[in-house]
């Protein structure tokens, strides 16, 4: 690992100070997960780490509102996996944070450092997808909120501008009478990334929501697929027309974890797997 | 930079240690190399193996992908803290007993696992205990007696809480 110099803000002022200072020779640090392994390989070699887990600002609780959930920047994926109302509210979010490497993983990993690796095999962001979450960005004088849709740019990029970060999630209640859930394809059940992920929303009006990870440069949501579904109700007909159009929209690469043919083939059965789910649940 | 160090406090294995390490030195690094507990093993350093878990604070960390000036006022538990009084914790011996070891180097890091385990959930189903030792690899592959073993450290621990 090269050298750095580690630095510990405990206020925003301090963070955003720290930052403009050091510039692009500074990195984040929150669970530190994807973090070292990064510094490790010498994928990248800042002169500073900045760990922001101190900062009196951000917080690691889950809060519920009126109109929905926020989950901050210091929240871990254990204590996702943990909350039952995020288990009963939002179900694909809870089981995807689940599936991110192992306990020890989890117990360090937050949910915000997921989205921000911007990793196109980021278990979480399927979730994040189907209940149209919000992603809210802090700078020394700015704050704004964009969709989460429009946070990831591209393998390993954001939409975070130098000296921003982000300081929550929001996510707005799912429709009523719904459900939703994620499946994951992966070799082995503990620490292995994704070889397709699929979370799935569907409800009894014929609403649905669908979207994938590990199978494009970025995770996405299957419109034209929603469509079809949305329009035509869940029978088996209309149910294979949209699988056809999820498996169109897929662009997966071959890597060490599978082929894109293999991929190809299996987003197919992962998202019909992940819509049955749900499907079978609706309709008891 | 190479002269810069960090003034570290923290409980080791219920010893307040106070000791200046490199920024950049992870918790692994400190524990074996400036601590001398190599009970601690490295194996991947990629957080992938678990081979170098121990507790923080009450949670199970792969130590290698710690840094350790992030340990800073923390209370650290290595496979070296688990004895008391001259005599080995239940999960240990559950672990011999069960015949759970066999070249013994992923053992530490599965222990540590299985104590964490055992800490918050005193009678897991056998699922949980995959779950909960999913991140650590044998590669001697005695997983079948590992459960077993992490099984009947339930039981003692209860029969300890019992007999107190
Ligand atoms: C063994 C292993 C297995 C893994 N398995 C999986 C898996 O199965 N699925 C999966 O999706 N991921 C997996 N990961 C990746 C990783 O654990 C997750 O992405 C985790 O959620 C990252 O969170 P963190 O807090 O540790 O992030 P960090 O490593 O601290 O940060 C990640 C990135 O986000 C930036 N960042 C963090 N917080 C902020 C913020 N508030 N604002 C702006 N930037 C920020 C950091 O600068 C860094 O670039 C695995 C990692 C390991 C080591
Ligand atoms: S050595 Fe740390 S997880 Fe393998
Ligand atoms: S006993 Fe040899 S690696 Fe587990």
């Amino acid at each position: 690992m090269s050298e750095f110099l580690y630095h510990v803000p405990n206020n925003l002022d301090d963070l955003f100070s720290t930052i403009k200072k050091h510039g692009s020779s500074a990195a984040l640090l929150a669970g530190g997960t994807d973090l070292l392994i990064h510094l490790k390989v010498g994928k990248i070699a800042p002169q500073h780490v900045i760990d922001i887990k101190h900062v009196k600002e951000l917080y690691e609780k889950i809060t519920f509102c009126s109109n929905g959930m926020t989950i901050g920047a210091l929240t871990t994926l254990i204590n996702i996996t943990k909350h039952p109302d995020v288990q009963k509210l939002y179900p694909a979010l809870s089981e995807s944070a689940r599936k991110v490497g192992s306990k020890q993983i989890r117990n360090r990993g937050t949910l915000v450092g997921n989205i921000c690796n911007a990793s196109p095999a980021a278990d979480t962001a399927p979730a994040l997808l189907i209940y149209n979450a919000e992603v809210t960005i802090v700078g020394m004088n700015s704050r704004r909120t964009i969709p989460f849709e429009s946070f990831i740019k591209g393998p390993g990029k954001t939409d975070l501008k130098e000296g921003e970060i982000v300081e929550s999630l929001f996510f707005p209640f799912p429709p009523a009478n719904s459900t939703s859930n994620f499946v994951k394809l992966a070799r082995r059940e503990g620490a292995d990334l994704t070889i397709v992920g699929t979370a799935t929303l569907a409800a009894s009006n014929y609403e649905t929501r669908i979207a994938l990870c590990a199978v494009a440069p970025i995770p996405f949501r299957a419109c034209s697929a929603e469509y079809v579904l949305n329009q035509g109700g869940y029978n088996q007909q209309n149910i294979d027309k949209a699988l056809e159009k999820v498996v169109h929209n897929a662009n997966p690469i071959s890597d060490l974890r599978a082929t894109k043919e293999y991929r190809l083939a299996m987003v197919e059965v992962i998202t019909r797997k992940s819509l049955e789910n749900s499907l079978k649940i609706l309709t008891n | 930079m190479e002269n810069e160090s960090f003034e570290l406090e923290f409980i080791l294995n219920g010893e307040s240690k106070n000791i200046r390490v490199k920024h950049y030195w992870t918790l692994a690094e400190v524990l074996r190399s400036q601590e001398g507990l190599t009970g601690t093993k490295l194996c991947c350093e990629e957080g992938e193996c678990g081979a170098c878990t121990v507790i923080v604070d009450g949670k199970s960390v792969t130590s290698c992908i710690v840094l350790a000036p992030e340990v800073q006022g923390s209370n650290i538990v290595t496979i070296e803290g688990l004895s008391q009084d001259g005599e080995i914790d239940p999960v240990q011996e559950a672990f011999i007993e069960e015949g759970a070891v066999q070249c013994g180097y992923c053992i530490p890091g599965m222990v540590m696992s299985a104590k964490n385990l055992l800490d918050e959930n005193d009678s897991p189903d056998e699922e949980e205990i995959k779950e909960a030792l999913g991140g650590n690899i044998c590669r001697c592959a005695g997983y079948y007696r590992i459960i077993c073993a992490v099984q009947s450290a339930a039981q003692k621990y209860k029969e300890k809480v019992k007999v107190l």
